[in-house]
């Protein structure tokens, strides 16, 4: 068996030749096989040389039409050309030129797997078979019985391992290509087979990317390889290449083309690249290739009309840094440069990301110099126009638009998938959180730490909605620093309120580089304070259906340490905040969910233990009045004990519908009449309550009971469904005896029955009117007020059961429940 | 005759536990609020009492309306203890509770707090409770 090595890790245009194969020389490899294109290898003659230089034989050329490889290879001799596909009258010509054609299954191209290849190796008897342990593998074949089968029409084996973790999409598949031995396909039993068979062709090492350099890759490859039988070793005697090969291979041509295969390899292809990388080396690529003076790059969304700087190359321009390329009639800084009049600003005193009407920028763009690509971002279907601007030197022609139409559409390409790649990282992560976190507070702790960590910022801060949705409030924080005399209050934003309470009421994301100048902005306590926090990033958080359900707040885009980057906000943050929220939106509802029935369960608890301790209180001096012999008591303690059970009773059905939940409610009608069955009663069953704030019953007017027939109706529920509203009306009162008043008319409508609980309380604030109905759902105002939240949801679920409906029809003087119950209830043939 | 301030909104419940403070022969002063009870006890007219009780669940009122660390009224004791403690640091409080939990709580920030437990102890039981704490103080 001999070890070759495949130049990919190079990069699909080879830089450097001579080091390359100094490298693999050292290593020990005994050959090579090219996968760059013959137009960007030097010429064959010069590389013939090199090879022959380091005793190093040219196993394969896979890169490139065929036509081209064969003439290339004609004064090589090759093991082996490899192709994908059986194709006339390429490989027919290959043949006759006396080639030998290898077949490769490689995924996402027409021979993909070993059954479709079995097809052509049966029709072309002279084809061999050149398998690649890591695309069998990713497509479901076998490599070892691939291998075994077919062992003798194998010239070579592409050694390579795989890891499933980025998936096999056709955009992810690749990224899953790992160093030997630390992929889940056991090369090692392939080795050892091909040593038992005493295999005498090629095991070729391809690594297609890797997180280490070039050379470090592959010499992780041959140490693995022998230490697991292979036989290579690396040599420490030094050749020396010979003389004029270096300048020769200089001599090439730099090209669009040499340019983006350096990108797609760089960051399409690799797992730790970033859009901001991306960039830099774009524009270093563009400018150097089409000599440039300065070269920027924009993002453009159109959706909101903003223009954000996202690199500006070269850095090193002296006067001329990034924050002051901006002029303020929107000129380009290309211009503003050349003419050296045109007023520089602080990047303070500017707002850099100028609104352009799409119009307005389009006519701007001098196709010449300037383009705009749209970019999608799949994974969130946010549009953005990347636009870049070149500035050459002076007498040097930029190329025509088609060119720089090419490399720019690539560039586009990858930016799409490393912001695809960055939003799917986000996401990973936050899975990963939600299977950790069982808390909210844990949950948004860590949420708040990937933000800020992904969008590289000073401060993130999420608020929510509280459970009526009339207010936004402060939920989790991280690198704020509080001020000692920050006003609690100030934590909750109305609708409207400033720039989170915008975004709330809006629901569209605001960047702004200069938030104390917004006209939105208003000056609370633990909003942006200072002019260090003027740069802010503040997106709503949304449901997957579309509600909105809180506001993040992003301060400070951090620059990195170097400087190289602008530190503003934009929009592949907002896509980070979208993929946030698309991946912790779930787990947070359902913690907030279970929260909120833990709270009411405490509440609950709480409500009930009132009347306990005051049973408790009573039965005391009833047990102490008759130890003391006296058999009239001091105080009217049995009648006390009465009320405190009814209440008890009343409290407990609530906490049976809780345990219950919606469903599993059984209704045993009777025929009643509400004011004798249902009204009277309640009104005996709230007396604790109205002692408790000193109200009199004689305040709880009625008027049309009269006008009801007989219902048949669940007595028990309806009794609930009264004593909630009542007990409501009285906690929710101002404690004034004076002014409690609670009325309840009733009237026959001509479908069915109406009734109106009316009083003159604090009322419902607007917005809340449905909300209120929900289980475990409070009025927002109402700290002072004890309840548990389940009084109106118990109300609405019976009043549902009995084919009724419950609204709100008045807020506030007087706060009005309208319920409607069907005709059909009066029906003596309704049991 | 020893002065009393009771803090607690409940008025009903409360009310056997001032019937045995009152048989006790204490003198009582009952506020419903917490701005009530600072009001009170800020004010130079008032004699200062010689023993507190306060709920540790008490409506927020308007001192403490929207602070977090008072989680809607369930813990605001906790922040009327410590203010009271800034008026007059020598006066005995005893807090009541219904929540195992904020007992607890109390517990391990001052073992020392004189907390009582609502559900546990009747109205005589307080009375006890209130003479030991006034012995000790």
């Amino acid at each position: 068996m001999k070890v070759a090595c495949q130049t990919i890790v190079w990069g699909t245009h080879l830089e450097d030749p001579i080091q390359t194969i100094e490298t693999l020389y050292k290593l020990g490899y005994q050959g090579v096989e090219l996968c760059q294109p013959p137009d960007v290898l030097p010429s064959a003659s010069i590389f013939k040389d090199l090879l022959a230089a380091y005793d190093m034989s040219l196993v394969g050329l896979y890169g490139g039409r065929l036509e081209s490889r064969c003439n290339y290879c004609g004064i090589f001799n090759p093991s082996y050309l490899a192709i994908e596909d059986w194709t006339e009258p390429d490989c027919q010509l290959a043949q006759d030129r006396g080639f030998t054609l290898a077949l490769h299954p490689h995924m996402y191209k027409p021979t993909d797997c070993i059954q479709k290849a079995e097809i052509i190796l049966k029709d072309h008897q002279n084809i061999k078979l050149l398998p690649d342990t890591a695309h069998l593998y990713v497509a479901g074949d076998d490599p070892l019985t691939v291998i075994q089968k077919y062992i003798d029409k194998i010239p070579a084996i592409h050694l390579k391992d795989w890891t499933p973790i980025y998936g096999r999409s056709f955009h992810r598949y690749a990224k899953g290509f790992v160093e030997l031995g630390t992929g889940e396909i056991n090369i090692k039993a392939v080795v050892d087979y091909l040593n038992k068979v005493d295999f005498d062709g090629w095991v070729v090492v391809e690594q297609d990317s890797s997180s280490y350099s070039p050379a470090m890759c592959v010499e992780r490859a041959a140490k693995w390889l022998s230490a697991n039988g292979v036989n290579i070793k690396p040599k420490d005697s030094v050749k020396i290449y010979p003389s004029g090969i270096n300048s020769e291979i200089k001599k090439r041509k730099k090209s669009p083309r040499a340019i983006t295969s350096k990108l797609i390899h760089k960051f399409y292809r690799t797992k730790f690249s970033d859009i901001y990388h991306f960039a830099e080396e774009f524009l270093s690529s563009l400018s150097d290739l089409y000599n440039c003076k300065l070269a920027t790059l924009w993002e453009f969304s159109p959706g909101k009309n903003i223009l954000g700087l996202l690199k500006i190359y070269p850095e090193e321009l002296g006067s001329i840094e990034y924050p002051k390329i901006m002029t303020c009639d929107g000129s380009l800084s290309g211009d503003a440069i050349e003419s050296q009049v045109v007023s520089s600003f602080n990047l303070m005193n500017v707002d850099i990301r100028k609104k352009f009407a799409c119009q307005e920028l389009l006519k701007e763009l001098k196709l010449t110099k300037m383009i705009s690509i749209p970019v999608l971002n799949t994974y969130n279907f946010n549009h953005v126009e990347l636009v870049i601007d070149l500035f050459p030197k002076k007498n040097v022609k930029l190329p025509d638009k088609s060119e720089f139409e090419y490399i720019s559409q690539h560039a586009a390409d990858i930016y799409e998938s490393l912001l695809e790649d960055r939003c799917q990282k986000v996401s990973s992560v936050i899975n990963f959180a939600t299977s950790e976190c069982d808390t909210k507070n844990k949950f948004l702790s860590r949420i708040l730490n990937i933000i800020k960590s992904e969008l590289n910022c000073e401060a993130v801060t999420i608020l929510l909605e509280n459970e009526s949705r009339t207010k936004l409030q402060i939920a989790a924080s991280t690198g704020v620093r509080w001020r000692k005399d920050v006003d609690k209050a100030d934590q909750w934003y109305e609708k409207g309120e400033g720039l989170t309470g915008t975004v709330w009421e809006t629901c569209q994301p605001i960047l702004t580089t200069h938030a104390l100048k917004e006209p939105r902005y208003i000056g609370k306590s633990t909003d942006i304070t200072t002019a260090f926090q003027e740069v802010c990033l503040i997106a709503p958080l949304r449901k997957i259906g579309g509600d909105i359900i809180g506001v993040v707040r992003c301060a400070n885009k951090l620059s990195t340490q170097d400087r190289k980057f602008p530190n503003l906000f934009n929009e592949n943050d907002l896509s980070i905040i979208d993929a946030v929220q698309r991946a912790m939106i779930p787990h947070l509802s359902l913690l907030l969910t279970e929260e909120r029935r833990l709270h009411t369960l405490g509440r609950l608890v709480h409500e009930l233990k009132m009347p306990l301790s005051a049973i408790r209180g009573a039965t005391d001096f009833i047990v102490k009045e008759v130890k003391q012999k006296r058999w009239k008591f001091s105080y009217d303690f049995p009648s006390d004990l009465i009320a405190w059970h009814d209440l008890t009773r009343r409290l407990l059905v609530n906490v049976d519908y809780f345990r219950r939940g919606h469903e599993g409610l059984d209704i045993h009608l009777s025929n009643v009449l509400l004011l004798r069955h249902i009204f009277a009663p309640v009104c005996n069953q709230i007396r604790p309550y109205l002692k408790d704030k000193d109200f009199s019953n004689i305040n709880i007017t009625h008027d049309g009971f009269r006008d009801i027939p007989r219902l048949w109706i669940d007595r028990g529920q309806f009794l609930q469904v009264f004593f909630n509203l009542l007990s409501n009306s009285i906690k929710f009162s101002f404690d004034d005896p004076e002014s409690f008043q609670v009325e309840i008319a009733t009237k026959e409508v001509s479908n069915g029955y109406e009734i109106r609980f009316r009083d003159w309380g604090k009322g419902i604030p607007k917005g809340s009117e449905e909300a209120i109905f929900q289980e475990g759902i409070r009025y927002s105002d109402e700290e002072d007020v004890i309840g548990d939240g389940l009084g109106l949801w118990v109300v609405d679920q019976v009043i549902k059961l009995h084919g009724g409906t419950i609204s709100v029809s008045n807020n506030q003087y007087p706060t009005e429940f309208l319920i409607w119950l069907p005709k059909k209830l009066s029906s003596p043939w309704v049991p | 005759m020893k002065r009393i301030l009771l803090i607690d909104e409940e008025k009903e419940p409360m009310k056997y536990y001032l019937m045995a403070l009152k048989q006790a022969n204490y003198e009582l002063i009952v506020t419903r609020t917490t701005d009530a009870a600072i009001k009170f006890l800020t004010d130079d007219n008032n004699q200062c009492p010689d023993l507190c009780i306060l709920d540790y669940m008490l409506p927020p009122g308007n001192r403490y309306k929207g602070n977090p660390d008072c989680n809607q009224g369930m813990s605001t004791g906790r922040l009327l203890y410590n203010d009271i403690r800034g008026i007059y640091p020598d006066l005995p409080i005893i807090i009541l509770t219904n929540s195992r939990d904020a007992f607890k709580e109390m517990k391990i920030i001052n073992p020392n707090i004189p907390v009582l437990q609502k559900i546990e102890n009747a109205p005589f039981d307080l009375v006890e409770f209130i003479k030991e704490v006034l012995a000790k103080s």
